[in-house]
């Protein structure tokens, strides 16, 4: 794929159905992370599907506690022992869970890498930024120790940091907040990777730091062809980063679609409502409107449609309704009653509370 | 996300004005320090030239008898005297030094690295390694460490070796504890996910990416725990279980000059005065190391 070509033009990316043609770089298919804890058992992500495609950027945006950062580090098997997780992770078309502990090793950090959201707590303190960043090449393409390092300073100064071989020598805390997100960024590429995780990288800075280190995570990965599965709980973040966008509300995805369709048009009243509440930055000025009542509850998640509590035109069959995430069209999908077309507009605010 | 620089942890310079209170406590706190550092480390100078210069600094052979001049009182001749063989004290006090300042110190430090590999590889791995070898720890830890330490030398038989030996048995649960309480709290943090996400192999984990982060605290406590190999190896040449004469050792030497308390007690006491001393030297390195700790 290259630069200067929009990264959605001639990929077919049907999400949730089995995409025809080449293997998509992730594929996910129906799975589910339950989480025991002594009041019972939560399930944090119950019963996903996504494709990722090599070279395309897709986000995964909802509220805490939606399990979207559980459903990423399921991925990465980073769960703590007493997670039950179901379902097939397949990178490159290989069942990950199926693969020998040993081979696994060789797909994490080669194949597959990870950004993590507090720039400080993912560097190692007592460690040289350079020695972090190289050991990575270090051991997968066993190099020697001063070609390794040399890769190090080349990455660094290629993530935007002057002086790169003198940064190189410092300590984390040496570093500013956006110089160790540079250096993560850095490390997350060290490897050449396929596909680079996003825990919300972006959460732990400031908002003229969040752009320039989104504009550089954009540029490296649209050079390098590297697909990104981005996690934020920021619809404008992933509008300007992602491709594709995958709504999750209570475990589960509730709308799917390009960006640009789902920002502009959305399918799920959950995802307008999450619209409604950022204020908007041009036209009238019109005060942000915050979602009406409470998260849902975790272990007993309501029936039917999950936001129905909260939806401002939630109807009788809703409660019911068993979870079905349709097509709707241009490739769009929706678990909303009234997916199909436009949402209808709610007659009173009532449902959305100021 | 602010920056925690080098800055925010030290007092900030202070604007005129605004008075050096908070600077004078702290830089009288930092004085003493210092002076503890020197002093101590001062001291263990003196030990360590007295162990590696031994054969030049020495006036006698430690083990040359002069039955003749048996317990000879302090003169110029013998500056300490000589035991009830005619062996001249001071001469066998600096040998001494090379004996119990070796053991005490291949001991502690022999138990540092044990320990510290074990409280990694628990922390970290965590599992049934970690229950059976806490339960391991738990069974060294209820027995008290003076009785084991009889006993493993009945076993093992007198003599250097396995006086080490059985002190890195009896110390290394210490260094454990310690290492795996910080591992585990350390493990979960993203700078291991990453590196164990990176591919990395658990020993390099361990080894480069835990070990920096705990190895301070292990050697902090080494300082003090080389204090109580001393007295220990000490106390065991006393009872006459540890390092076994003729070698000059000090605790043999405070036991054999027992019986010449009434007359001649600077046998007993310089040995004595000795290892106190050396006591001293290493616990005041080893405080100014951890009030260094709790600064950074």
């Amino acid at each position: 794929m290259t630069a200067d070509m929009p990264r959605h033009e001639g990929v077919r990316w049907r999400p949730g159905t089995d995409s025809q043609g080449a293997d998509p770089l992730l594929r996910v298919r129906n799975l589910s992370v339950t989480l025991p804890t002594r009041r019972g058992d939560i399930k944090a992500v119950d019963g996903v599907s996504f494709d990722v495609l090599a070279g395309s950027a897709l986000g995964l945006v909802g509220e805490s506690g939606s399990g979207k950062s559980i459903l990423l580090r399921s991925i990465l098997g980073l769960l703590p022992g007493e997670a039950r997780v179901s379902g097939e992770i397949y990178l490159e078309g290989q069942e990950l869970n199926a693969l020998a502990p040993k081979q696994r090793a060789m797909s994490r950090g080669k194949a597959i890498s990870v950004i993590f959201q507090d720039p400080m707590t993912a560097l190692n303190p007592v460690r040289r930024v350079g020695a972090q960043i190289a050991e990575g090449p270090l051991v997968h393409y066993s190099l020697r120790r001063s070609a390794a390092r040399a890769r190090a300073v080349e990455l660094l100064s290629e993530v935007g940091i002057k002086d790169a071989a003198e940064v190189a020598r410092r300590y984390p805390h040496e570093l500013s907040g956006g110089m160790r997100q540079r250096a993560l960024i850095a490390m997350a590429l060290a490897c050449d990777p396929k596909i680079i995780l996003c825990d919300e990288p972006t959460t732990a800075l400031d908002v003229t730091l969040q752009k320039k280190i989104i504009e550089l995570l954009k540029k490296l990965c649209l050079d390098r062809g590297v697909a990104l599965l981005f996690v934020s709980h920021d619809l404008a973040v992933i509008s300007e980063l992602c491709d594709f966008v995958n709504v999750m509300y209570a475990g589960q995805f509730v709308e799917t679609g390009l960006v640009s369709q789902v920002i502009a048009n959305p399918r799920h009243m959950y995802t307008w409502a999450l619209l409604r509440s950022l204020p908007p930055v041009d036209g009238p000025r019109v005060a942000p409107l915050s979602i009406g009542g409470l998260p849902p509850d975790r272990l007993h998640p309501p029936s039917g449609c999950r936001f129905h509590p909260r939806c401002p035109v939630a109807q009788p069959r809703c409660t019911a309704l068993p979870y079905n995430l349709k097509d709707v069209g241009q490739g769009r999908r929706s678990a909303c009653i009234f997916g199909d077309a436009a949402l209808p507009v709610p007659q009173e605010e009532s449902g959305v509370a100021r | 996300m602010t920056s925690i620089t080098d800055g925010e942890l030290q007092p900030q310079p202070l604007a005129a004005g605004d008075g050096g209170i908070d600077a004078t406590p702290d830089g009288a706190i930092r004085r003493r320090r210092s002076a503890k550092l020197i002093v101590g480390l001062g001291i263990l100078c003196i030990y360590v030239i007295m162990a590696v210069l031994a054969p030049v600094v020495a006036p006698y052979n430690p083990l040359a008898q002069q039955i003749p001049d048996a317990l000879a009182h302090p003169s110029l001749h013998h500056l300490l005297g000589t035991d009830q063989l005619g062996r001249d004290v001071l001469s066998r006090i600096i040998y001494g030094a090379r004996v119990d300042l070796v053991a005490a110190t291949a001991a502690s430090v022999g138990a540092c690295m044990v320990g510290t590999l074990i409280g990694l590889l628990t922390g970290y791995a965590g599992g049934w390694l970690d229950v059976a070898l806490t339960r391991v720890m738990d069974m060294v830890q209820t027995i008290p460490s003076f009785t084991l330490l009889l006993v493993l030398l009945l076993v093992l038989g007198p003599g250097a070796r396995s006086l080490v030996i059985a002190l890195i048995v009896t110390h290394w649960v210490v260094y454990a504890r310690l290492i795996r309480g910080s591992v585990l709290t350390l493990r979960s943090q993203d700078f291991i996910s990453a590196a164990w996400l990176a591919g990395l192999r658990v020993p390099r984990i361990l080894l480069r990416h835990l070990l920096p982060n705990v190895g301070r605290q292990a050697v902090t406590y080494l300082a003090s725990d080389i204090i109580l190999a001393v007295t220990a190896i000490a106390s065991l040449g006393y009872l006459g279980i540890g390092i076994q004469p003729p070698t000059a050792e000090w605790g043999s030497m405070i036991n054999d000059g027992q019986d010449f308390l009434s007359s001649n007690w600077w046998l007993s006491v310089a040995p004595g005065v000795v290892v106190v001393l050396l006591g001293l030297g290493l616990a005041l390195v080893s405080d100014s190391f951890n009030e260094r700790k709790d600064r950074l």
